[in-house]
């Protein structure tokens, strides 16, 4: 993108330290203006949800762009992570089928 | 779940003790391995894309925040416009409006703590150790300390081997190889996978892959995970069965 502003350009710091506050903003923003509302059942049970809703939103677009075997990997993460409840047992096992056949392959 | 409101009201107080810190801490370990390699990923770009040792530090310490940190340097710049830089805010905005979601579902747990300790701990809100926080809390857990400690342990975490990960250049070439793309969706699915309770987890989990897939299909940028989160979690909570 070309400057149209009178060709002003940023440093690095600067970038870096507006990036750092805007997601400080996002951090602290939410549990703040929640404040005003009252958190009434059903707001209460969207939140037990969204750690999932997080999940599948931010999982599942990835996954399909990368194809099948990561579908496959995610489906095996979360059946071995049900199964034995050890976080790193369960990543290894979805992560090594994606590394073995991407080394293999 | 429906019972809980009863139980938080004459359940055990809200405390925030050192010995809640050690135990969020210590809940980041069986994480630190694939952490480790991520953070080693992104202080390799950092390197590549010409970023100082200072202006890293810097990144890493301040912004703290893994995937908009992979974007913003997947993009990174050596002069920015003005057009450049609202063009990077409004992407890492996106990224991580996620964690207005996130900040707002501790409410309900921390809003009696002093606020500036809560700003604080805020600081080092992370999917991370916000997803085994709310595991602890729904477990029965109420030391906010947890958030706290795990939070402190990531940055640190974080910082140190982000920095060594910078020093030691091509530490990993290729970081697709290993599987690095696929780190945070595998991560996320194995966090969440507890918290998994019947059909109205199903629905809402669904809704929010589904919907986020759409708008990843048809929308630029990261709206989809915010877009997706907000529908899941809004539909799921009018779903009146199990």
């Amino acid at each position: 993108m070309a400057s149209e502003v009178g060709g002003i350009t940023f440093n690095a710091v600067t970038v870096i330290v507006l990036i750092g506050i805007v997601t400080y903003v996002c951090r602290f923003i939410g549990f703040w203006a929640i404040g005003f509302v009252e958190i009434g059942p059903r707001l209460r049970r969207s939140f037990e949800l969204l750690p999932g809703c997080i999940a599948a939103a931010s999982a599942l677009p990835v996954a399909i762009d990368a194809g099948p075997l990561a579908l496959l990997a995610l489906a095996i993460a979360f059946v071995v992570m049900r199964a034995v409840r050890i976080e790193i047992v369960a990543i290894v096992a979805a992560l090594g089928l994606i590394a073995g056949s991407r080394l293999a392959g | 779940m429906l019972d809980q409101p009863e139980r938080h009201n004459t359940g055990p107080r809200i405390v925030c003790t050192r010995a809640g810190m050690v135990l969020g801490a210590r809940s980041m370990l069986p994480i630190v391995p694939s952490m480790a390699f991520f953070a080693i990923a992104v202080g390799t770009l950092a390197a590549q894309r010409g970023l100082s040792f200072g202006e890293f530090a810097l990144m890493q310490g301040f912004v703290f925040a893994g995937v908009s940190q992979l974007v913003a340097l997947g993009g990174w710049q050596d002069t920015w416009t003005l057009a450049a830089l609202l063009g990077i805010l409004a992407v890492s905005f996106t990224i991580n409006s996620r964690m207005i979601l996130m900040g707002a579902s501790l409410r309900p747990w921390m809003k009696d703590q002093p606020f500036w300790r809560n700003a604080l701990s805020l600081f080092a809100l992370t999917d991370a150790n916000w997803l085994t926080a709310i595991r602890y809390h729904e477990e029965g857990g109420t030391d906010v300390g947890h958030l706290i400690g795990s939070g402190l342990f990531l940055w640190v975490f974080w910082l140190a081997i982000g920095l060594v990960g910078y020093g030691a250049g091509s530490l990993i070439a290729n970081p697709r190889a290993f599987g690095l793309d696929l780190f945070m969706p595998v991560f996320f699915v194995v966090m969440v996978a507890p918290l998994w309770k019947g059909r109205r987890h199903t629905l809402a989990w669904g809704i929010a892959g589904v919907v986020a897939t759409i708008l990843h299909a048809v929308l630029p940028g990261y709206f989809y995970i915010v877009g997706g989160a907000l529908a899941g979690m809004t539909i799921g909570a009018f779903y009146d069965g199990k």
